[in-house]
């Protein structure tokens, strides 16, 4: 569907999320995309700062080029998560996407306070968590430019 | 002569009859002067000499003195008609004060003799004791000068209205002053004893005596009864009534004794035998007249003694039926006298008490810090909760109504109720109160709480029933598409009635402090919300100025919009038509803040039975089948608790085929007016 189509290497996206009924739904989402996307999970704080930081089995994870994080996980939060990616400087360039059942103001205002890229709710009905994955994932991997990947 | 009242008087003072027949007394006094000093001017004429005496060597009045008198009756007829202003009054003035003048120098000048010369008189050599042409008595110009004075600050009372009542009082004392010099010159013929005379000073003549009497009470009485001495006699008070009779008595007993020694020593009545006819008459006419007063005074005195004696008898049983405590204390705060039951409510007797002070039963211990009755009262509160200490060491809440009199050097009087029960009663309904608040915030947090983690399991229902129908529908049987219809239906429901729930235990919850808010606005939003419902219907919807309010705007926003939308949806056969406006509750301008404003929302849509009126504003309440109307029924319950949350009410008028018109209420603000 875009730049994707000509050749380029999958993409790599980083789903923190820790409801499988969720990440299969974000799964059924992209798979209808025609895009080749290669989606990652981790389903706490903990194990998505292990695979961003390569250390143990994550040893030869790839630097994703999304992160959808959930803010409700076990261990450690979204909320740290993100924290930690954005006083990062190796990871705070990667788009990172809240996608949560929340609508709370301060979780919202928190979120953008430590730099999310966008914050989003899930939506109640299928076609529209459908559409605004894809349309979401469309939009931070083939529309916006980007730095160039450093690792 | 007026009726209207002479300025001084004030509100409350002597009845109008009185004043008018002090005004009549002036009149008559006046003519009186008139009358003897015209008589005396002409019996100045050397053939008529006779005139107007009462002895055949009595001299007539000087012609100074009666032109004298006609000038003082002038500036009283004047100021009774209230003539004197401007110019006029300050000719008067000087005229009066002329002649005061002058007969001072008549008076000076009899006490010091030659040494003052004045008025060309003093051309012979001895002339004390002499009559001068036109000279008059020193008497008589003792009481003109007496007469002047009082003319004059009766005169001066009119253009200064704040010094009236001591002017008024002055002239009064001056004009009978007067008087009685008149009358005692009177009496001295009558006795045979012209007064002055010894040998060397001019005797006032009789007519001069006669004019200057009725001068001085003219005077007195064109002072008005308010004025000192008259307002003595005035009046339904006991003194004013003794005096009215004991004064005209002894005067009169005077007189009488007077007129009849002179008439008698002209007949050969021995003089034992008179002096014992009048002394028997005397005691006769006096012990009358005090019998007659000491039985109408007794009587009054019985009588107001008696009603004293039932008041006191009745105020103790008062204070002793009272199931309030009473004291009254000195302004010491020493209590002087308790009832029964501030014995009770203190445990103390009454002859303890009355030894006691009243900050030594103020406090469960010493310097404890309740409010003190004094302090109390010093700071204007006439009624204050405090605690009191009993005998027995224990303390017992009271409510205290007292106030500070200043009768007998001060006095405290205090009443005091016991409030234990009620304050205990306080106390549980303020717990109660707050357990009821906390246990409806803990209600509200729940359904929200509930509400909201129900939506993630429900999410995952829904989502993947609404894929395995879009993934499998046709690909299985038809009773497989059926049921998972039924489940992707119950699972859209359940969601909506979530959302719904969440939506309206958040009125309670996420509300927004009220403020001034325009509801025109908030109209006009709720309007652009519902564009779509209003293009797809085709409905007009107008409105009319609408005021600002106390409100959420949001919250307000939403009312409208529920209301006008269920207007459009639920529409009759015609086109939708919505007219909302707002009008000011006529009852409500007192609560201040700008009254109450009830706004209404009309539609002429399908109209709803009034059985149903009560039920339709409950949560999830509906009038018609799912497939008919979507809608969870839960519009109108939001409106119901915005509402109410802003201290407002909602209510529908409607019949069925009719229209529906729903009213609802709003606090205003002063400035939408």
């Amino acid at each position: 569907m875009t730049a994707v189509e000509k050749g380029r290497t999958p993409l790599d996206v980083l789903l923190i999320e820790d409801n499988p009924g969720d990440v299969r739904l974000t799964r059924e989402a992209f798979r209808d995309a025609e895009t080749p996307i290669h989606i990652h999970v981790a389903s706490d704080g903990v194990e998505a700062m292990a695979f961003l930081g390569r250390q143990g089995p994550h040893a030869n994870a790839p630097r994703p080029d999304l992160i959808l994080l959930d803010l409700n996980l076990p261990r450690m939060d979204g909320r740290e998560v993100l924290a930690h990616i954005k006083a990062d400087d190796s990871l705070k360039s990667i788009p990172t996407i809240i996608l949560t059942s929340s609508q709370a103001e301060i979780d919202i205002l928190r979120s953008y306070q430590l730099q999310a890229n966008a914050y989003l709710c899930k939506p109640l009905q299928l076609d529209a968590f459908e559409t605004l994955v894809t349309s979401t994932s469309d939009f931070w991997l083939t529309k916006v430019k980007l730095p160039r990947r450093q690792g | 002569m007026t009726a209207e009242r002479q300025p001084g008087v004030p509100a409350g003072g002597p009845a109008q009859s009185t004043v008018l027949r002090f005004r009549k007394a002036a009149t008559a006094g006046s003519a009186g002067v008139a009358i003897v000093a015209v008589v005396g001017l002409v019996a100045n004429v050397p053939s008529l000499q006779g005139l107007g005496a009462i002895r055949s060597d009595d001299r007539p009045i000087a012609p100074i003195a009666a032109v004298i008198l006609l000038f003082f009756l002038v500036a009283l007829l004047g100021d009774a008609r209230k003539a004197w202003r401007g110019p006029g009054l300050i000719a008067i003035l000087a005229l009066v004060l002329g002649a005061s003048v002058f007969s001072l120098l008549v008076v000076v000048g009899s006490m010091v003799g030659r040494e003052v010369s004045f008025g060309g008189a003093a051309a012979g050599t001895g002339w004390i004791g002499q009559v001068a042409p036109s000279g008059m008595s020193p008497a008589t110009g003792f009481a003109l000068v007496l007469a002047g004075a009082g003319v004059l600050l009766l005169l001066m009372r009119a253009p200064d209205p704040r010094r009236a009542g001591r002017f008024g009082d002055w002239a009064a004392s001056l004009g009978t002053a007067t008087a009685i010099v008149g009358a005692t010159g009177l009496l001295a013929y009558l006795y045979g004893a012209p007064l002055l005379t010894g040998g060397t000073t001019v005797p006032m003549p009789a007519m001069a005596a006669l004019a200057v009497l009725f001068l001085g009470a003219a005077l007195a009485a064109a002072a008005g009864p308010e004025s000192f001495p008259a307002r003595v006699f005035v009046g339904d008070s006991t003194s004013a009534r003794l005096s009215r009779v004991f004064l005209p008595l002894c005067v009169g007993l005077v007189l009488l004794q007077g007129i009849t020694s002179v008439v008698v020593s002209m007949t050969a009545v021995p003089d034992a035998l008179f002096l014992a006819v009048l002394l028997t008459f005397v005691a006769v006419i006096t012990a009358f007249v005090v019998g007659r007063v000491s039985h109408s005074i007794g009587r009054t005195l019985d009588a107001s003694n008696r009603r004293l004696k039932e008041n006191e008898e009745r105020h103790r049983v008062i204070l002793e039926t009272a199931n309030d405590g009473y004291w009254l204390a000195d302004s010491g705060g020493r209590l002087l006298e308790v009832n029964a039951a501030a014995c009770r409510l203190s445990g103390y007797t009454v002859r303890e008490l009355l030894g006691m002070r009243i900050p030594d039963l103020e406090g469960a211990e010493a310097g404890d810090a309740v409010p003190h009755l004094e302090d109390e009262i010093a700071a204007g509160r006439a009624r204050f909760e405090t605690r009191h200490r009993r005998k027995d060491g224990s303390s017992v809440d009271v409510e205290v109504s007292a106030k500070f009199t200043p009768i007998d050097g001060g006095r405290y009087v205090a009443f005091m109720r016991d409030i234990t029960e009620r304050k205990a009663a306080e106390e549980k309904l303020d717990q109660t109160m707050d357990e009821l608040r906390r246990s409806n915030e803990e209600l509200g947090q729940f359904a929200y709480i509930a509400s909201h983690d129900l939506q993630e399991p429900l999410r995952m229902v829904a989502s993947y029933t609404q894929l395995l129908s879009k993934r499998y529908k046709g690909r299985l049987d038809a009773d497989a598409d059926e049921f998972i219809a039924f489940a992707t239906d119950g699972a859209n429901r359940m969601q909506r009635l979530i959302e719904d729930l969440l939506a309206y235990s958040r009125v309670g919850t996420k509300g927004a402090d009220p403020e001034a808010t325009s509801s025109e606005a908030a109209l006009e939003q709720a309007l652009v919300n519902l564009r779509g419902a209003v293009k797809a219907s085709g409905a007009v919807v107008t409105h009319e100025h609408l005021p600002i309010v106390w409100a959420d705007e949001m919250q307000l926003t939403q009312v409208f919009q529920n209301l006008v939308g269920n207007a459009i949806k639920y529409h009759g056969a015609e086109v939708p038509r919505v007219h909302i406006c707002a009008a000011k509750d006529d009852g409500s301008a007192a609560e201040g803040n700008g009254g109450i404003w009830d706004f209404s929302v009309s539609d002429n849509g399908m109209g709803i039975d009034p059985q149903y009126f009560g039920k339709i504003f409950g949560v999830f309440q509906r009038l018609h089948k799912r497939d008919e109307f979507a809608g969870t029924g839960i519009g109108l319950a939001i409106c119901k608790k915005i509402v109410e949350r802003h201290g407002g009410t909602i209510s529908v008028e409607s019949q069925p085929g009719l229209g529906s018109t729903f009213h609802f209420s709003l606090s205003g603000m002063e400035s939408s007016s």
